[in-house]
């Protein structure tokens, strides 16, 4: 619950601030128009910026790297999965992403697929997420107190088979 | 949860014999080697280790929204990953857990390197269970299906060339799919599993996937000429289709 309303924070207090745009460059030639990585930013309770990398392809995982205006950096490639987020560790106020080919051993430079955020606006510090919470009113008949809460999370059962859905696949073969 | 504290100990003692054996696929690992970066990355570096799934029902956890929050740590304040539910191909998101605190899940991720984990918190996912598991052994050119300890299916399959080999470790199937041929070189059904080629950096323009399936070339079963996937017969893909839960475990064995 906790954590619930902490991310709703997150959100409600923030991105807006990040501009993305597109680093130069010819493309790969099997998928020109394959969207490019995406930075957002969030502001946290902290006042902090944190940074988001986001794949919007759906065929695989994208490598990266990255680098902000403090000196930080990522330690070798990340691997952005397919249609997948990933969180980069770093509250930095500019940051560049660079995308590597995902057909070529991850080594060239994908160009015009990379990223850069900028923070346009520093984050504010906390702000309450929400209006003090009202009085409770009366309840007009007492409630059981003895009513397990209910667990998030319902008693495992056995899972059933999986329900087969129509894709060619694209596996190794 | 779903392993016992016996099982975790004898994966934490595989795990030296592991990077061996994944060092040992050959090909390049230059994935598998590269280990876990520092940023957004899953929680611990790959554990692709020998589990002992025949020790007790396993937990699959499946997403309840459209996107599952994988955190570095039980606790974390901030997610290290976001996946999507379903996944790119339509299936729901599943995860293979292998322990558990309170309101928190330790899962394998269907992400590079092979044998990723993460933390996923317990509102996010409904949790089942099953006895079903899957050895792969490779030397045999075998694939078995268990129930616990008892062997269900026993049926030769293909395994993956010497310079593409079929990586080794633990993996759980993570998609269904039935291609719109069913005599085609899929087969009538795919399982797509949770871990990649260690030797291909992609395949067909895709993440290289490995998966188990059936073939139109059923006169090369119990031989290695695949690109790393798994084949068996039409007959028993078939079958497994009609028993087998995603998030079920595979364990590819030498």
């Amino acid at each position: 619950m906790r954590l619930k309303k902490a991310s709703l924070t997150l959100a409600g207090a923030a991105a807006a601030v990040a501009v993305t745009t597109m680093a130069a460059a010819p493309a790969w030639a099997c998928s020109d128009s394959d969207p490019s990585l995406r930075l957002r930013s969030l502001c946290g309770k902290d006042g902090q910026a944190t940074w988001l990398l986001s794949n919007p392809n759906g065929w695989g995982s994208v490598p990266a790297t990255w680098a902000d205006n403090k000196g930080g950096h990522s330690q070798g490639k990340i691997s952005v999965p397919a249609r997948g987020t990933v969180l980069l560790p770093t509250h930095a106020t500019k940051v560049i992403v660079t995308a590597y080919r995902p057909d070529r051993r991850n080594l060239p430079v994908w160009q015009r697929h990379g990223a850069i955020g900028l923070l346009k606006q520093h984050c504010k510090g906390t702000r309450p997420s929400a209006p003090p919470p009202e009085k409770p009113k009366p309840s007009p008949k007492p409630t059981k107190t003895s009513e397990a809460p209910k667990p998030a999370t319902p008693p495992s059962g056995e899972a059933r088979p999986a329900t087969p859905v129509k894709a060619q696949p694209q596996f190794t073969g | 949860m779903s392993f016992s504290p016996g099982t975790r100990a004898a994966v934490v003692a595989s795990g030296v014999v592991l990077s061996l054996t994944l060092a040992g696929c050959g090909g390049s690992d230059h994935k598998a080697a590269s280990g876990a970066p520092s940023g957004g990355t899953p929680a611990a570096k790959p554990t692709t280790a020998s589990y002992d799934f025949g020790n007790g029902p396993s937990t699959i956890a499946t997403a309840r929204n459209a996107t599952v929050d994988i955190y570095q740590q039980a606790g974390d304040a901030s997610p290290s990953m976001k996946l999507h539910s379903p996944n790119p191909d339509g299936a729901p998101r599943v995860f293979l857990v292998m322990d558990s605190k309170p309101g928190w899940l330790h899962a394998f991720l269907p992400v590079q390197p092979n044998g990723s984990t993460g933390w996923i918190p317990t509102r996010e996912v409904r949790t089942a269970k099953t006895g079903y598991w899957i050895q792969v052994l490779r030397s045999a050119h075998r694939l078995k299906l268990y129930q616990g300890k008892k062997v269900m299916i026993s049926t030769p399959a293909a395994i993956g060339k010497s310079d593409t080999p079929t990586p080794g470790g633990a993996y759980y199937l993570t998609e269904l799919l039935q291609p719109p041929n069913p005599k085609g070189d899929y087969g009538p059904y795919a399982y797509g599993l949770s871990g990649q080629s260690t030797a291909l950096t992609q395949f067909n323009g895709h993440d290289p996937v490995i998966g188990i399936h059936g073939t139109n070339q059923p006169e090369l079963l119990g031989t290695s000429v695949s690109h790393g996937c798994i084949r068996i017969s039409n007959t028993m893909i078939t079958k497994l289709a009609k028993m087998l839960p995603l998030g079920t475990p595979v364990q590819i064995s030498a």
